[in-house]
């Protein structure tokens, strides 16, 4: 064949259509891979907001274990102010382990929950399959600041009917705990904590608290306080135990308002459970005249005490009637929680029941204030003090 | 127009790809585990089908008749990749669960089966038409068993949990044999008993015919 | 050694090609009528699947990474396993041409075969559940190659077997072909869940 055949050969026609096919392909994915290229940033965001369930930002954080029964793999701030655990527990069905992405829900210096946990990966886990998300929202439902103490035992998490794994996993997320706890959870004092969650419910305004020294004298709390102590009380007020209260002056930007912040335990909750409010009540004139708000900060065995959504009753009111006393949960509940609810109203009655026991010096500036009661029940900067005598 | 009728006839039941032809069973069996990846299988050919079509069917008169298998597997192989990455980009989740059942689309009969039987005679109009209606012959055939195994092997449809009775076999390759083998079954006694009454009454007709001509 | 018997079953048995990957399965309902084509086909497709991972993946490692063109692994490997099937059809009808009498017939259908294009995409993606935590490398990929090829061979003649007695018994006209195929297939499924119950420790 010669060469000038060859050129008009099928041969030729074959050969020259295939590698044009072939390079316009070639050409086409090229840009398109150009286009559609997923950065690994991109890809590294897609896998945490699917753990997430929703895309957040995230940075790296430095990984250490203080948990022998647990490896943090990896672990990331994300934007909320929460922390995502990657944690590897042992202890599984056959020495086997679980890798569980936990959600570690933290606030103003300490974790305050486990927001979600999803299993990874695992080992020789063959029953995995059975460990259905009901049983890991547990993790979530049965949080407790005890829990955050002693961490998750196996018993606490039921649905799951696989012994070993349900260990691995508690073990997963109990490191997680541990892990934020001790690489992030003690850096800030107490006292600066404890400030910070006051300051939340009265903006700007200036504040200073007193509770004691290891005397029991006033003591101004400061920032750098590595134990805040108030003053102690020990007194049952109807359903309620009043265990202690601080002492805090509120500056409304013209004069200093003295206010009460009383720690309350009520009676009564869910399973025979406690709920522990601290509330605030504003004196004046020597009087307590309004509870400024309340808010709760503990609770034992209150599973749905994340659901309630009606403490803003509880601003604002005016108290100085004659046995003044909230109403029965009931009135005004919002939520499924009746029995948590019961013993907040108890907390609430306790405090108020104790503050009006108390003799206060006559020492404070008087000026009784011509104030309007129009704030009804909710969170406000100012300081509605209503119905003065 | 009667020609694309006949094409749309075809492609969604006397030629269905999945049930009458049995095509592509990898990604059926492996995909109707949940009606959501079905669907979005189904879907992807039915792109990808209509694509593949257009362009062997332009290109026919270029191609020449001995290499045309290779070139028709790289314009699929083109199309699959392309599809890969407008996945990945666009819809992650539905990338995620369809695995390597993604990349298998090259290897899909449906798609080179159509291309050798029908695109590279047909025009383009007529190719396209056919592509569309044997990517959704397969869609809808994959939907139903999607929806049949998920309901029964999971408790959900398209991920959304009704009920917590389910039989797990079912949304495993067992009861995706199982499933796809039983709809076979019923789709071919229904046409067939479709086409027997049919057959019927023509006859009934061409003999009264006859006796009205007799008479 | 671990990592070799991990693969091993996991190839064969727990993580066979059919009954768990659902990949090849054309030839399995296609060539399984008798015996000794679905023994063929099997021995074909194991042969196929073997050479074209030995190509694919050091290329796949070694060409297409360090020039960036992962993307057009698509293209690449269908090409390859194309032309390794002309290849190999040739090469046996010229070596050993009673051979290709018994296999020659399933090569041309060898290249649109799932197992063949899923098993080279496989080995190129993340292993770490056949092989733990030992490092991929080509031989692990052969090894994985071989093992899912008789695997897919297995389930061939155990299911070819099942189809010649079926032959003896009348089937509703209905179920007649692939359903009741599709049937038998399904109780070999359903009998190789056992295998998933196999742990190594």
């Amino acid at each position: 064949m010669t060469v000038k055949g060859f050129f008009k050969s099928n041969v030729f026609k074959c050969l020259v259509t295939l590698l044009c096919v072939l390079l316009v392909s070639g050409i086409f994915l090229t840009i398109m891979n150009g286009l559609l290229a997923i950065s690994d940033e991109e890809r590294f965001a897609r896998a945490i907001s699917k753990i997430y369930g929703k895309s957040v930002a995230t940075t790296p954080v430095a990984v250490a274990d203080y948990n022998t029964n647990a490896t943090i793999e990896e672990a990331y701030k994300v934007e909320d102010g929460n922390y995502l655990v990657k944690s590897t527990g042992k202890g599984g069905y056959e020495n086997g382990t679980v890798t569980c992405w936990v959600v570690v829900e933290y606030k103003n210096g300490a974790v305050c929950g486990i927001g979600k946990v999803v299993i990874d990966s695992n080992k020789n886990q063959s029953y995995i399959d059975r460990v259905g998300e009901k049983a890991l929202n547990q993790f979530s439902e049965l949080y407790s600041s005890e829990v955050n103490e002693k961490g998750y035992t196996e018993d606490m998490i039921t649905n799951a009917t696989v012994k070993g794994t349900k260990t691995a996993i508690c073990n997963a997320v109990n490191g997680a705990l541990d892990y934020v706890n001790n690489a992030f959870g003690k850096v800030r004092a107490l006292g600066e904590r404890f400030l910070e969650e006051i300051q939340k419910a009265y903006g700007e305004n200036v504040i200073s608290v007193y509770g004691t020294d290891e005397t029991g004298a006033e003591k101004l709390i400061t920032k750098e306080d590595e134990t805040v102590t108030g003053f102690k009380v020990d007194e049952k007020h109807g359903n309620a135990t009043v265990t202690e209260y601080y002492k805090l002056k509120y500056n409304d930007g013209e004069k200093d308002i003295l206010h009460y912040l009383i720690s309350s335990t009520g009676n009564g909750g869910y399973q025979d459970g406690t709920v522990t409010c601290r509330v605030t009540i504003a004196i004046v004139g020597g009087k307590p005249t309004t509870i400024y708000n309340a808010a709760i900060t503990g609770n034992v065995g209150q599973s749905y005490i994340n659901d309630i959504k009606h403490m803003g009753n509880y601003s604002n009111v005016d108290i100085t009637a004659d046995g003044f006393e909230f109403a029965p949960a009931g009135d005004f509940l919002t939520s499924g929680a009746t029995k948590s609810s019961t013993a907040i109203v108890n907390a609430v009655n306790g405090a108020v029941s104790y503050i009006k026991t108390v003799k206060f010096e006559t020492s404070e500036p008087e000026e009784p204030e011509e104030g309007e009661g129009e704030d009804s029940g909710n969170d406000s900067d100012e300081n509605g003090e209503g119905g003065n005598a | 127009m009667n020609k694309y009728k006949k094409i749309t006839l075809d492609g969604l039941i006397y030629q269905n790809p999945t049930f009458m032809l049995v095509l592509g069973t990898c990604p059926t069996l492996g995909l109707i585990s949940s009606a959501f990846s079905a669907m979005g299988m189904g879907l992807t050919v039915v792109v990808i089908l209509t694509l593949s079509n257009i362009l062997i069917s332009a290109l026919r008169k270029v191609i020449p008749n001995a290499v045309r298998i290779p070139c028709y597997i790289v314009i699929i192989a083109t199309l699959v990749t392309f599809a890969r990455m407008f996945l990945e980009k666009f819809v992650p989740d539905l990338y995620d669960s369809l695995g390597g059942f993604l990349a298998l689309i090259v290897v899909n009969c449906i798609i080179l089966g159509r291309a050798e039987a029908f695109a590279n005679k047909h025009t383009v109009p007529e190719a396209a038409v056919d592509g569309v209606m044997q990517g959704l012959g397969f869609t809808v055939a994959l939907t139903l068993m999607g929806i049949i195994c998920e309901f029964f092997g999971k408790g959900s449809l398209f991920g959304l949990q009704i009920m917590e009775f389910k039989i797990s076999m079912l949304a495993k390759p067992a009861g995706a044999f199982l499933v796809y083998g039983l709809c076979i079954a019923v789709f071919t006694y229904v046409i067939d008993c479709i086409e027997r009454a049919r057959r019927v009454k023509a006859n009934k007709i061409a003999r009264e015919n006859l006796l009205r001509e007799v008479a | 050694m671990g990592t070799f018997i991990a693969i091993v079953l996991a190839a064969v048995l727990t993580n066979n090609f059919i009954t768990v990957k659902t990949y090849g399965i054309c030839p399995f309902l296609g060539v399984s009528k008798k015996t000794s084509s679905a023994a063929g086909m099997g021995v074909a497709v194991t042969l196929v699947m073997v050479i074209a991972t030995l190509v694919t993946y050091p290329i796949y490692t070694y060409v297409m990474i360090p020039l960036g063109i992962e993307f057009l692994e698509i293209i690449f490997f269908i090409f390859i396993i194309a032309s390794l099937v002309q290849m190999l059809e040739k090469i046996i009808q010229k070596i050993s041409p009673s051979l290709y009498g018994a296999m020659g017939i399933y090569l041309p259908l060898i290249t649109t075969n799932c197992a063949v294009l899923g098993v080279t995409e496989l080995v190129i993606g993340d292993m770490s559940a056949y092989i733990g935590d030992a490092s991929m490398n080509i031989g692990w990929a052969v090894l994985y190659a071989l093992f899912a090829g008789l695997g897919f061979t297995l389930v061939m003649i155990i299911m070819s077997g099942m189809r010649e007695k079926l032959n003896y018994y009348k089937t509703a006209k209905a179920l007649a072909g692939f359903p009741i195929a599709m049937v038998t297939a399904c109780f070999i499924c359903m009998a190789f869940t056992v295998f998933s119950y196999i742990s190594l420790g």
